[in-house]
């Protein structure tokens, strides 16, 4: 009897012969965002925030705590942007950039010790392949 | 003295009064230090793992989130709640740097409350009694607390003005209580000092012992008659024997600018803080022969902030 339903379960979950299942990886909200964007757009948005990603990961006196980096982080923003058609030009795109850094390091005002400085590093490092 | 006049002006007033006025800042207490280890529920020092052969320039986590940090010079005899502060301050530090402790820094300690607590209204303090405001009082931060008392900016006059009233205010007590150092130990070996500072634990002595304002042919800064009656926090070590042939501790001074920083400097460590002492651990020795060494752990930090978001909204 357990050999019958090992056989059963083994031929309900095998996938049919010549089919390959298909992975369909979850668009990150941040590549949802800038789907209607130009090449230009989400060039300039992975440009920003892979070099952000490199100042972050160089630093180690200047940035040091999480609100150290929304700071940069805001002030690099206008800075790069504030008086160009970017800021609000593709609707969600701050709010799904802002939920993966704090899905990484979490909105507390913490410092940014090694591992956590990381998490930030990798997270940025997303946000600009997504954006790609 | 009228109360608000500097006891000390200078830097150079200060060293004087220290060297040659024979004025005490650190006031040993046997019983003050009998009362607060009856009290105390931890016994006996005991570090998770031995720093021998190892370094730990612990002063570098305290730069790194108050560039400051070091900075203040003491005008009245308040040495002891510099130490205790710079100790506690340094083992905050480490803390929430290196372990990843959920806190912030918020910002410096202040000194006040602990001076405030000496029990006397003349100058001077036991560092067993600071150890004890710290442990079962607490601390606070150099915050302006509006209706009760400024402790934004250094000022030695108000902690000696509450020792001379009698103690610290109730409401000062009160906001204190936020914030304790959860363990405070004595040790009495270079060894312990060593482990205390390896595991990241801030270390404060009093003792009369002196150094020189100049470094040396070795390198450090040796020891000089007569002594001081003054207590320092101890902020690292370097027992490699790497840069230097030999064991050195790493002291930090509440004197602002007074000596001569040492001239070889390795490269890969943290900046000197002004009025630093490299010492030999064979002469650093007499800050634990003196029975008033202690150890700073498990100390309480502050809550962390929210923020709002992490700065794109409504920026892209």
């Amino acid at each position: 009897m357990a050999a019958v339903v090992a056989v059963a379960l083994v031929w309900a979950f095998y996938p049919a012969s010549g089919t390959t299942p298909v992975v369909v990886a979850p668009k990150s909200p941040v590549t949802a965002a800038l789907s209607p964007a130009s090449r230009q757009d989400k060039a300039r948005v992975a440009a920003f925030y892979s070099a952000l990603a490199d100042v972050v990961e160089r630093d180690q006196a200047v940035i040091t705590t999480v609100g150290e980096f929304r700071e940069l982080h805001a002030r690099s923003l206008d800075l790069a942007f504030k008086g160009t058609d970017l800021p609000g030009k593709h609707p969600g795109l701050d709010v799904a950039i802002n939920a993966q850094l704090v899905a990484a390091v979490g909105k507390d005002d913490v410092p940014l010790q090694p591992a956590k400085r990381q998490a930030l590093v990798q997270a940025l490092k997303d946000v600009a392949n997504a954006a790609r | 003295m009228p109360p608000d006049e500097p006891l000390f002006d200078s830097t150079d007033e200060l060293v004087r009064a220290y060297e040659a006025g024979g004025f005490k800042g650190y006031l040993p207490s046997e019983r003050d230090k009998q009362e607060f280890l009856e009290s105390n529920p931890v016994k006996a020092f005991a570090a998770p793992s031995s720093g021998a052969g190892q370094r730990a320039l612990l002063w570098g986590y305290t730069l790194a989130l108050d560039p400051g940090s070091y900075s203040e010079r003491q005008v009245v005899g308040d040495c002891v709640s510099h130490g205790s502060r710079n100790a506690r301050d340094l083992t905050r530090a480490v803390s929430l740097l290196v372990a990843g402790q959920p806190f912030a820094w918020h910002r410096r300690t202040a000194t006040e409350p602990t001076y405030g607590a000496r029990g006397h209204g003349g100058e001077g303090m036991s560092p067993a009694r600071a150890s004890r405001f710290e442990r079962d009082t607490g601390f606070c931060p150099r915050e302006k607390f509006d209706g009760v008392a400024d402790l934004s900016v250094y000022d030695g006059h108000l902690g000696a003005r509450w020792g001379q009233r009698g103690g610290v205010p109730e409401d000062v007590q009160a906001l204190c209580r936020r914030n304790k150092v959860g363990t405070i130990t004595l040790i009495n070996s270079v060894e312990q000092a060593r482990d205390a500072l390896f595991n990241g634990y801030g270390i404060h002595s009093g003792q009369n012992a002196a150094w020189s304002s100049k470094p040396n042919s070795q390198n450090i800064h040796g020891r000089s008659s007569p002594g001081w009656a003054h207590d320092m926090a101890t902020v690292g070590m370097d027992f490699t024997r790497k840069h230097w042939p030999f064991d050195v501790f790493f002291i930090a001074n509440s004197w602002g600018r007074w000596n001569t920083p040492v001239p070889d400097w390795p490269s890969d460590y943290p900046p000197q803080p002004a009025g630093m002492i490299v010492t030999k651990a064979e002469d650093w020795d007499v800050c634990v022969r003196g029975g008033d060494c202690w150890v700073y752990s498990d100390v309480q930090g502050f809550p962390p902030r929210a923020l709002p978001d992490l700065g794109s909204i409504g920026r892209i």
